[in-house]
């Protein structure tokens, strides 16, 4: 199908582009538009501006600022696929990336642009909330920072304002290893997930000392797994213990069924996905 | 499945057919490929008259199940599978053969049913071709079939090539415009190599003739001892008497250096109408590993061994048939048509009603056999919808095996993860 009509502008510069949302109510931003451009078509979503931001220069880094690393807006999911650095300090997001869609989508879409358009299965904003990420929203009016577990509202639904553009994302150095595992709609890492983790954890003495935990695909939003967490740290990390702090999954959780599974079959996934994630997580640590 | 396509007919009947040979075989605690072997027309049986009334054309299938056996090694297969129980992986081994029908013949057959009919033409199932040598000895070639994808392009200039003794680039391939191009029924069930490739071979088969005398009467020699090939016309055993092709052919629009009857121009039509329908078959074998944990399936390896009878060309051929077994995982796996309480359709979208990509999939193995077919004067048979008829049931097949053990002993199509794990569930829930 064809989008409705709509106005477009592509500015040269960050303050161009915010200027243009904040002037016009009903504009959206465009970054890789493998999210927007479907939903446009499809017309789920009809802005009356499209304000494409591909064209700003120094959007599409990915640096290193000592105590935490930062997401440029225009950084492509193959680039963090295979960035050294986040594979060193947030595998869990290289993995997310690598599985996200197909070569094409990696190759045109953004990570940022993963975690505005807040999809219920997508793989990346998952592993933003295990990694313990924190979203930097610019507007006209300045910047302001939202963590990770404040940022995903709803289903397609964010807390970014409607005249502002989620800038970087930023993640902590340090502090554990961690991995991402899902089923795809497709079978194996293949497509949305189905049900999909995250996981970051913390080992000291023999026990866990610090765990996030989040899921995707299951429910209205990606969330934080609390009751996991709960049970994980102050644990052994051993195969029993991440295998009952994973029954706690769902605990929270509104699980929806969808054409991929059925309420029960979903909750059992959550359950196997946040085992896999933790025991990848710990595997990667040693 | 969400309706027929590619196939249409013969993987549902391959599916089911399969499943009951495989059910029959796992009740009398039999090797399914002997089984199989067991109940073959053999090749001495040829032509073999059906129960329906049609005749088979021609089948060597133990030698090509045979050929696949030896690719895949089953026991060493069944090895694998027992070591990797032992660690708690379960792999799935499942074997499938098929047959199927294509390349529909003879015309009489469909009076008054099929093609024009209803627009008040003559029922006709022919294909037809011209083949025209230009002034410049360049050949065109307009068919009658109407390929969108398959090749034909490729496939018809070699056969006019080969016939007339002239590069392949020297042809080009028209079709599709209905000013221009002969009468033909269509590109569908796997009919155009069969039906609309002796068609181009007939009528290269008359220009060459026609060519031949000309080039005889360059030469002074017998029109019947003229030799093409390499872009020359030649005397049988004394090679360097030879005219060129080019000439040849300017020679055929100069009336002037024709010989006495012969009216200048180098073209003809033909039309061919086969006596038979043709009979494809193969076999094929899947590895997949089945996570009890997800019901995910992962496809370790495909091995297929089909018979297409003479092969124009081999790439066209294989590429055939691995779209085909892509597409038949994709009615294994994953395709359906799912709707709502309300009869809204739930998987109106690619991005819902899943089909499998490059990804899904592993390389395929792949051999094939040579059996021709009496049926045309080319011995080809079709390959269009092969990969498609043969794949699906050799899924469920692994499929299945892989369940065995865990109590599950029967599953239908489409193999989605959750489906897999439920009929696991259920399986359970009968033990206990």
């Amino acid at each position: 199908m064809f989008p409705r009509s709509f106005e477009y502008v592509a500015p040269a510069s960050l303050d161009e582009a915010l200027a243009a949302l904040a002037d016009q109510p009903g504009a959206k931003v465009l970054a890789g538009g493998m999210s927007l451009i479907p939903l446009m078509k499809l017309r789920l979503f009809s802005p009356e501006t499209v304000v494409d931001i591909g064209r700003i220069p120094g959007l599409d880094q990915i640096e290193d600022r000592g105590d935490h690393i930062a997401i440029g807006a225009l950084v492509r999911h193959h680039q963090v696929a295979e960035s050294a650095l986040l594979a060193e300090h947030a595998r869990a997001l290289c993995q997310a990336a690598s599985w996200t869609g197909d070569v094409q989508v990696r190759n045109r879409g953004t990570m940022c642009g993963s975690m505005a358009h807040a999809d219920v299965a997508a793989d990346q904003p998952a592993a933003a909330l295990a990694l313990g990420a924190t979203m930097v929203a610019r507007s006209a009016g300045g910047t302001r920072e939202i963590a990770a577990g404040d940022f995903f509202v709803d289903a397609l639904t964010s807390a970014l304002q409607p005249d502002e553009i989620l800038v970087e994302v930023k993640l902590p150095k340090g502090g554990g290893s961690s991995a991402y595992d899902k089923l795809g709609r497709r079978g194996g890492h293949s497509d949305y997930a189905v049900a999909g983790a995250a996981a970051k954890v913390a080992r000291s003495n023999g026990s866990i000392s610090d765990a996030a935990v989040a899921l995707t695909g299951v429910g209205t939003k990606p969330s934080l797994a609390a009751g996991v967490m709960e049970a994980l740290v102050g644990s052994d990390g051993s195969a029993e213990a991440v295998a009952a702090a994973a029954e706690r999954a769902t605990e929270g959780v509104t699980v929806l069924e969808d054409l991929y599974g059925s309420v029960e079959y979903k909750s059992h996934l959550a359950k196997v996905f946040v085992k896999r994630a933790i025991l990848g997580a710990l595997a990667a640590a040693s | 499945v969400t309706d027929a396509y590619r196939g249409a007919g013969r993987p549902e009947a391959a599916y089911y057919l399969e499943r009951a040979v495989d059910a029959l075989a796992a009740k009398l605690e039999m090797d399914p490929a002997e089984l199989r072997k067991l109940n073959y027309v053999k090749p001495e049986q040829f032509p073999f008259p059906t129960a329906v009334g049609m005749v088979m054309d021609s089948g060597q299938y133990e030698a090509t199940l045979d050929r696949l056996l030896e690719m895949a090694d089953i026991p060493g297969l069944r090895e694998e599978q027992e070591r990797a129980l032992q660690q708690g992986r379960h792999l799935g081994i499942g074997l499938t053969t098929y047959v199927e029908n294509c390349g529909l013949a003879p015309s009489a057959m469909f009076e008054g049913g099929f093609s024009w009919a209803g627009l008040g033409l003559p029922s006709a199932f022919n294909e037809s071709a011209v083949v025209r040598a230009n002034p410049d000895g360049s050949v065109t070639v307009v068919t009658g079939t109407g390929p969108t994808g398959q090749g034909h392009e490729t496939t018809w200039a070699q056969i006019a090539a080969d016939t007339l003794g002239v590069s392949f680039d020297k042809v080009e391939v028209r079709h599709g415009d209905t000013n221009d191009s002969p009468m033909g029924i269509g590109t569908f069930g796997s009919r155009s190599a069969a039906v609309g490739g002796p068609a181009v071979a007939r009528a290269s088969g008359r220009v060459q003739e026609k060519a031949a005398k000309i080039a005889a009467h360059l030469l002074e020699a017998a029109a019947e001892d003229m030799r093409f090939e390499d872009g020359k016309v030649f005397v049988a055993g004394s090679p360097e008497q030879s005219v060129s092709w080019e000439d040849v052919v300017a020679a055929a629009y100069q009336q002037y250096r024709l010989p006495e009857g012969v009216e200048a121009g180098l073209e003809d039509i033909a039309f061919f109408d086969p006596t038979n329908a043709t009979w494809p078959y193969g076999a094929h074998l899947a590895v997949v590993e089945v996570d009890p944990e997800t019901g995910n399936v992962d496809i370790l390896r495909y091995l297929a061994v089909d018979d297409c009878g003479v092969v124009i060309n081999p790439m066209i051929v294989e590429g055939q048939i691995q779209g085909g077994i892509v597409q038949g995982i994709g009615q294994a796996m994953f395709e359906e048509a799912v709707y709502d309480e309300q009869g809204s359709l739930l998987t109106a979208s690619l991005a819902d009603y899943l089909l499998p990509t490059a990804s899904d999939v592993p390389s395929f193995e792949m051999d094939r056999t040579v059996t021709p077919t009496d049926s045309n004067p080319l011995g080809i048979k079709g390959i269009g919808e092969a990969g498609t008829i043969g794949s699906a049931q050799t899924i469920v097949a692994a499929v299945l095996d892989a369940l065995r053990p865990m109590g599950v002993t029967t599953i239908d199509m489409p193999l989605r993860p959750k489906k897999v794990w439920q009929a696991i569930q259920d399986a359970k829930g009968g033990e206990g």
